[in-house]
């Protein structure tokens, strides 16, 4: 487990992410043949990766820390299970359609809502594990 | 394993096959843009990694094997690890999943470390 120092940075830069989800454009994606589940604000930029508990990454603005995405590796398999409130929002954005296919969630969906509640517990909970040497 | 057209191919420590294949490149790239130049760097992570870690609760079908290499990115990215997570099949087949630059190893269980035996 991650000691709190450690996600100062991550938090102190994404204290507005909740506005955020209201505002920008979100994108959501899933590749089934890897299990891989993205939720993308605005458009794709490029990140660095910080994994916040075992499988759960979030992307970020190198320099600035910004939140762009959060992806889920293992996301049938273990997060679903575990955060079941997101059942609903996935079930009816993808159904049981083909893999990695992206749709994007309208500003005036329920959805969005429940987009932000998610996001909303993974802030909260914030972790990013312990560091230590490659 | 089906033979597709691939950006790599390569082998890991254990002699193992390791694949990328064209088409999970080209889909996980819209997501990742900063990766388009990496991917020399990602083969080279694969084949020859700073350090290897177990995931937990592999799958029965599956044994996923996350590999990291330091000093692998320009500029933004020089301080951070190429971080690149392989799904190997039945026939220890390997398939480079995604690939991305982290600041830190995190999960998982260290199987090996560059300097150990």
């Amino acid at each position: 487990m991650a000691k709190r120092s450690e996600l100062d940075d991550v938090s102190a830069a994404n204290k507005d992410v909740l506005k955020r989800f209201e505002r920008e454009p979100i994108t959501v994606s899933y590749d089934e043949e890897f299990d891989i589940f993205v939720m993308r604000l605005g458009d794709p930029a490029p990140a660095i990766t910080e994994e916040v508990v075992d499988g759960l990454n979030l992307r970020l603005d190198p320099e600035s820390l910004r939140f762009l995405a959060f992806e889920v590796l293992g996301f049938k398999r273990r997060f679903l299970k575990a955060h079941p409130e997101f059942c609903d929002l996935y079930q009816s954005l993808f159904g049981e359609s083909s893999p990695m296919i992206r749709r994007n969630i309208p500003r005036t969906s329920h959805h969005r809502r429940t987009a932000q509640d998610v996001v909303g517990t993974l802030f909260s909970g914030l972790s990013l594990g312990s560091p230590h040497p490659a | 394993m089906k033979k597709q057209e691939t950006v790599f191919e390569t082998v890991d420590r254990y002699g193992r096959s390791v694949r990328f294949r064209k088409v999970v490149y080209e889909k996980h790239l819209p997501e990742r843009p900063e990766m388009a130049d990496y991917i020399q760097e990602a083969a080279c992570t694969v084949s020859d990694p700073d350090s290897e870690y177990r995931e937990e609760d592999d799958a029965d079908e599956l044994s996923i094997r996350i590999y990291y290499r330091m000093g692998m990115g320009n500029d933004r990215y020089d301080k951070c690890l190429l971080k690149i997570p392989v799904y190997y099949d039945r026939a220890n087949e390997g398939e480079v999943a995604t690939f991305y630059f982290t600041r830190r190893v995190t999960g998982g269980t260290l199987i090996w470390r560059r300097g150990q035996n």
